[in-house]
């Protein structure tokens, strides 16, 4: 008997724990479905292979293999640790051994997932005597570096961003790599989702056509977590018809999924046991029974919480435990740091580990025993993704959902046939949305003119002669040349957050050392003056936030309490484009400003996590120019009709539900990602007076998802009237309006009252 | 569309300035060349051509004939392959006179052409002399050639930027052309533009093919090519008579010093003697390189008692320790550099050199003791 095993007959023992599981799902185990290596498969490649105990491989490793040497473009979807990166290492080592000349480019979506794979290959590559140069190319990149990788690197690992801004506007210097590039190797491409997605495709298509200025024509090959359609996503990035792989021949151990409500502390007041110490308390009790340990925790501040709170009870054991380590890993850590800790979990000298979802993507940490989500990941493909972190090839695992007290987790840890039942999320991306196509066009021109007849996206000439309007391009002699000094790519971000970071430094005692750094945006949240931040679990104080340097200084510190701040985002109506009565209701497009202020802070004491105090916070307003839709139920409009008939008390969270239908539903018509829309609900509205609903545009400037609410809200208010009346729940779920606490049912029913009002506005006469 | 500009277009597609564009009723001196490139010939009196020796500028010299002054305008700053080179300018010394080639394009379509006629006047056995052309002009070329399909690879370059920090870098607020010419050569432009708006006005005569507004660039262009020799010139004069020289005499004498040229002590006790103590380390560095420890030493006193100099006291501290074997000397600084570490009111046992003082003061007390009992 393993001593998961052991461990997992005690809990099943256990009646105290046994009381909270509401679910426990066993997922058998499959073997594995093995081939042998490819014939033609170069010796170099297999000695290195087998000198790491590959003797075979897994069949969709061996079937990517084959789909890229007959030319195919390859998506491959297999869980985590089922060996993805070797679908495309493969092929592609073995090409650029066979060619003299051939090149490839390795995109991922972070900075840290380039270092990882860039580890890794050069473990297969320095492993032996394969003469492939690699080079990871992007910001952090020293310019001395930069010249050899451009020329000499057969293998180029970077992020989009960088090909965005650095690669492809300068592409005359990359013309060796370029005239010869064979692959193209985009990982993780379920990240390209919604907006960033819709940017991804245009940066396809200038990677495609500077490819073909220098006489290339790459294949592609893509990978993905579990989402909803990958194909579908694939193609449509790609624009192009790739293989997809989904038959994982990896073997599978046997999974445990267990469902964990936190007892109730508080029956009458239904207030359980905190998500932080409950995920402490199991974390625990798995490290001591010699079991290895992901938690994964839903934010910064708890990920520090959860691995201080887990090292302090292990510390206090006088037996062999406190020989258990255990590290806290998230983004703003040192590159140094958390290759150190990855190093230590994939070697086994760290037992545990607690992260953010900086670990749910590919980078290697080996194999875990179990899995600790603490609170729900927010989406159904990332839960699969963290409970996937746990178990090693033919060996047992757990992953347990520990619920948190927000609706949602509530929801889910009552229904868990919504998440078995449920696949995971679709990803769309709508590349030709106007702004988009607009933005990566120009970009298109500066790279290389435009001949008459050649197409980029959609009415390519119509752009063209549009922005030669704009005086940014010249038409001459049947061809558009860029005819702006500026350099466009700079101007337009791929991702709603700046990438700007503010460093960390450590000034105690007069060091003056960099200990990690954040975003901006974050930064002003959570390194204000007087905050306390943790970094691998050592507290420390700021003494000042820097924003205009970025740099934030910091001080040790002990002290009994953490700090949270206080958000408060308000919006406020620049100018009103048009507004007209629509679908019943009156409808305005606006630009908006999307002020976010931070002026006070909670000090929280550690274990109780009581509320001791409060401090002030003098920060700059954090503002974003965006455009927004309002929807305004005006009382002389059908809907403002419709909603006096809600009951007063239901008003308020009504129009919030509502609004979060709109969440739901809109991206679909959009083609966009949840998360890159806004929402919020007045339900009497400074500006308007009357109730409303502000739609915005998460990305600053405006991406078009206003506009294109406009002209799918013939389409958006019956989508809602049906899913709410066809979902099979029966209060309301996460799917629909989102769930409801109480479950309250009858009269009092948010879903009842949502389907009464859109039935009283008229919805469903047009359905 | 915007259809204004003095000269009609015979372009199907209408817009200006066409095949048609007369630059030289305006602007004399330009004759066309090609459909949309058109070249300028001057020849202006020029200082005469000084002897390019063996200088840290031109290790090997080279006769006045060999430069080649070449300079590039832009339709931006930041590269990259859709900034365009529209005015190409290329200098040579022809007897007394330097003959200076503009070649402009006036439209894009035109951009090949240009470059070829570019390309026969670009002599390979030439010094190519610019200004900041090593990471910009040349650049901009680079990718000018590529993206037409054409291919050139420079050779060897004398960028004046790089000299001109070198000499002129600390007494200069900018290092720009126009301030070596005002500050430097005592020859400030008169009816300049900035470079800044160089690319507008070309976008202007794109969009309205009025050319006259061009003149002030061509002028400028020019200017920058001529200055490029007389920059050159100077710079030669300076490197050949360094002591007299207007120019930052740290900087002047290191790199003498670096390059294996004369003069670079003179001009390091100069520099030592306005303040600056870089000069002195660097002249003490090397007088212990060449073993000569008297001077060595007076150097490092003087500092010690002129400027009260930590650095030049621990190195006489050396000194006497090993090679004079002077222990209570040593001992007599060290002790100093000791009281005064606890005096500034700072904790002197975060700073590094702090435990090399106490360790070098412990081991000079062991070396006294054990020259005591023998």
């Amino acid at each position: 008997m393993s001593k998961l095993d052991e461990t997992i007959a005690k809990l099943e023992l256990d009646s105290g724990f046994m009381s909270s599981v509401t679910h426990w799902e066993r997922v058998s185990a499959t073997g594995g479905d093995f081939r042998d290596f490819p014939e033609n498969l170069d010796l170099r490649i297999r000695e290195i292979l087998e000198k790491r105990g590959v003797t075979r491989l897994y069949s969709h490793q061996f079937t990517a293999y084959h789909e890229v040497q007959k030319g195919n473009d390859v998506v491959v979807v297999t869980p985590t640790a089922s060996g993805k990166t070797l679908c495309y290492n493969l092929p592609v080592l073995q090409n650029l051994l066979q060619s003299a000349d051939g090149r490839a480019l390795y995109l991922f979506p972070t900075k840290a997932l380039s270092q990882d794979q860039q580890s890794e290959l050069n473990e297969v590559v320095l492993g032996g005597e394969v003469p492939v140069k690699i080079f990871t190319y992007d910001g952090d990149t020293p310019s001395s570096v930069r010249v050899s990788a451009r020329d000499t690197g057969r293998i180029v690992i970077t992020n989009p961003d960088m090909l965005h801004t650095g690669i492809l506007p300068n592409h005359p210097k990359w013309i060796k790599f370029l005239s010869s590039l064979r692959f193209v190797i985009i990982d993780e491409i379920h990240i390209y989702r919604g907006v960033f997605g819709s940017h991804m495709t245009n940066l396809v298509r200038r990677l495609k056509r500077i490819a073909e200025f220098y006489g290339s024509k790459p294949q592609f090959f893509c990978s993905s977590a579990t989402i909803g359609n990958p194909l579908e996503l694939s193609s449509r990035i790609l624009e192009r018809s790739p293989v997809l792989i989904d038959q994982n021949g990896a073997p599978r151990g046997e999974k445990h999924m267990i469902f964990y409500n936190p007892p109730l502390v508080d029956a009458v007041q239904g207030i359980r046991r905190g998500v932080v110490n409950e995920s402490r308390r199991l974390a625990v009790k798995l490290l001591e029974g010699g079991i290895k340990t992901i938690v994964f925790a839903r934010s910064r501040v708890r990920t520090e919480l959860i691995a201080t709170y887990i090292n302090k009870s292990l510390a206090n054991i006088y037996t062999e435990n406190s020989r258990i380590r255990v590290e806290a890993y998230r983004g703003g850590y040192l590159p140094s740091e958390r290759r150190e800790i990855e190093r230590g979990l994939r070697e086994g000298t760290i037992h545990g580990v607690v992260s953010t979802n900086a670990l749910e993507l590919g980078i290697d940490i080996g194999g875990l025993d179990a899995a600790i989500l603490a609170g729900f990941p927010g989406s159904i493909a990332s839960t699969w993704q963290q409970a996937g972190r746990s178990g090693r090839r033919n060996a047992l695992s757990v992953a347990v959902f520990i619920a948190s007290a927000s609706p949602l987790d509530q929801f889910l840890i009552r229904h868990p046939e919504y998440f078995f039942g449920t696949s995971p999320e679709s990803g769309w991306v709508d590349p030709n949305n106007l702004f988009i196509l607009l933005d990566h066009l120009k970009c298109a021109v500066f790279e290389a003119p435009f001949e008459r007849g050649e197409a980029f996206g959609e009415e390519t000439e119509e752009l063209l002669d549009h922005l030669e309007e704009h005086g940014v391009v010249r038409r001459s002699a049947e061809r558009w040349y860029w005819s702006d000094r500026s350099y466009p790519s700079e101007q337009i971000s791929l991702r709603s957050a700046t990438s700007e970071n503010v460093v960390i430094i450590n000034q105690t005692k007069g060091k003056n050392d960099v200990i990690g750094e954040m975003d901006r945006v974050s930064a002003m949240q959570f390194l204000f003056d007087g905050a306390v931040y943790i970094h691998r679990g050592d507290q420390f104080m700021v003494t000042r936030l820097d924003l205009e340097n970025h740099k934030c200084y910091v001080e040790e510190a002990g002290l009994n309490y953490f700090t949270d701040s206080i958000v408060k985002t308000d919006i406020k109506v620049l100018h009103v484009d048009s507004e007209e009565d629509r679908v019943g209701m009156s409808v305005l497009l606006s630009d908006v400003l999307v002020r976010q202020e931070i002026a006070k802070f909670k000090k929280i004491r550690y274990q109780t996590h009581e509320n001791v105090g409060y401090g002030d916070i003098s920060l700059p307003e954090e503002e974003m120019h965006t455009r927004s839709a309002i929807l305004v139920f005006g009382e002389n409009t059908r809907a403002g009709q419709a909603f006096l008939g809600v009951k007063p008390e239901l008003k308020e969270e009504i129009l919030g539900r509502l609004g979060t239908l709109v969440k739901n539903v809109a991206p679909v018509f959009l083609l966009c990602e949840s998360s890159d829309i806004g929402i919020a609900e007045r339900l009497k509205d400074v500006y308007t007076h009357h109730p409303s609903i502000y739609i915005y545009d998460m990305y600053p400037g405006g991406t078009g998802l206003s506009e294109g609410l406009l002209n799918n809200l013939e389409k958006i208010f019956p989508a809602c009237y049906e899913l709410v009346s066809a979902c099979s729940c029966s209060s309301g779920c996460p799917s629909c309006i989102g769930p409801d606490p109480e479950d309250n049912r009858g009269s009092d029913s948010r879903k009842t009252a949502i389907l009464d009002f859109l039935k009283r506005y008229g919805v469903e006469v047009t359905v | 569309m915007k259809e204004q500009g003095a000269i009609p277009s015979a372009q199907p597609d209408g817009r200006r300035p066409g095949k048609s564009l007369i630059l030289d009723e305006l602007l004399p001196g330009w004759k066309r060349v090609g459909d949309y490139v058109w070249l300028h010939e001057s020849l202006l009196p020029s200082a005469a051509a000084p002897v390019f020796d063996s200088s840290p500028l031109l290790a090997h010299g080279a006769k006045a004939e060999d430069f080649l002054y070449y300079d590039v305008e832009t339709t931006g700053l930041s590269g990259g392959a859709g900034t365009i080179a529209f005015l190409v300018g290329i200098g040579r010394a022809e007897g007394k006179k330097l003959k200076i080639e503009q070649l402009f394009l006036s439209d894009y379509p035109g951009e090949r052409e240009f470059l070829e006629h570019l390309l026969v006047r670009l002599r390979k056995d030439s010094v190519y002399v610019s200004y900041n052309g090593k990471s910009f002009d040349s650049q901009i070329l680079r990718t000018r050639f590529i993206m037409n399909g054409m291919r050139y690879t420079f050779p060897s370059q004398l960028d004046l930027l790089h000299p001109a920090r070198r000499l002129f870098g600390s007494l200069l607020e900018s290092c720009r052309l126009g301030s070596i010419e005002e500050f430097i050569l005592d020859t400030p432009r008169v009816d300049d533009i900035p470079s800044s708006e160089v690319p507008e006005i070309y976008f202007r005569f794109l969009d309205t093919g009025d050319p006259a507004p061009l003149k002030s660039v061509f002028d400028h262009h020019l200017q920058d090519i001529a200055s490029l020799k007389r920059v050159l010139v100077h710079m030669q004069k300076v490197l050949r008579d360094p002591l007299h020289a207007h120019a930052d005499p740290y900087r002047l004498g290191r790199w003498l010093l670096e390059a294996g040229y004369e003069h670079w002590e003179v001009l390091l006790r100069r520099a030592l003697g306005e303040g600056s103590r870089q000069a002195g380390y660097l002249l003490g560095r090397q007088l212990k390189r060449e073993g000569r420890w008297c001077a060595a030493e007076a150097l490092w006193r003087d500092m010690r008692e002129r400027l009260n100099d930590y650095r030049a006291s621990v190195e006489l501290a050396m000194l006497y320790e090993h090679r004079v074997k002077d222990l209570s000397r040593s001992l007599v600084i060290v002790e100093e550099l000791i009281d005064k570490s606890r005096s500034d009111g700072t904790d002197p046992t975060k700073d590094r050199s702090w435990d090399l003082l106490v360790h070098r003061k412990q081991r000079l007390l062991k070396k006294i003791k054990r020259a005591a009992k023998s």
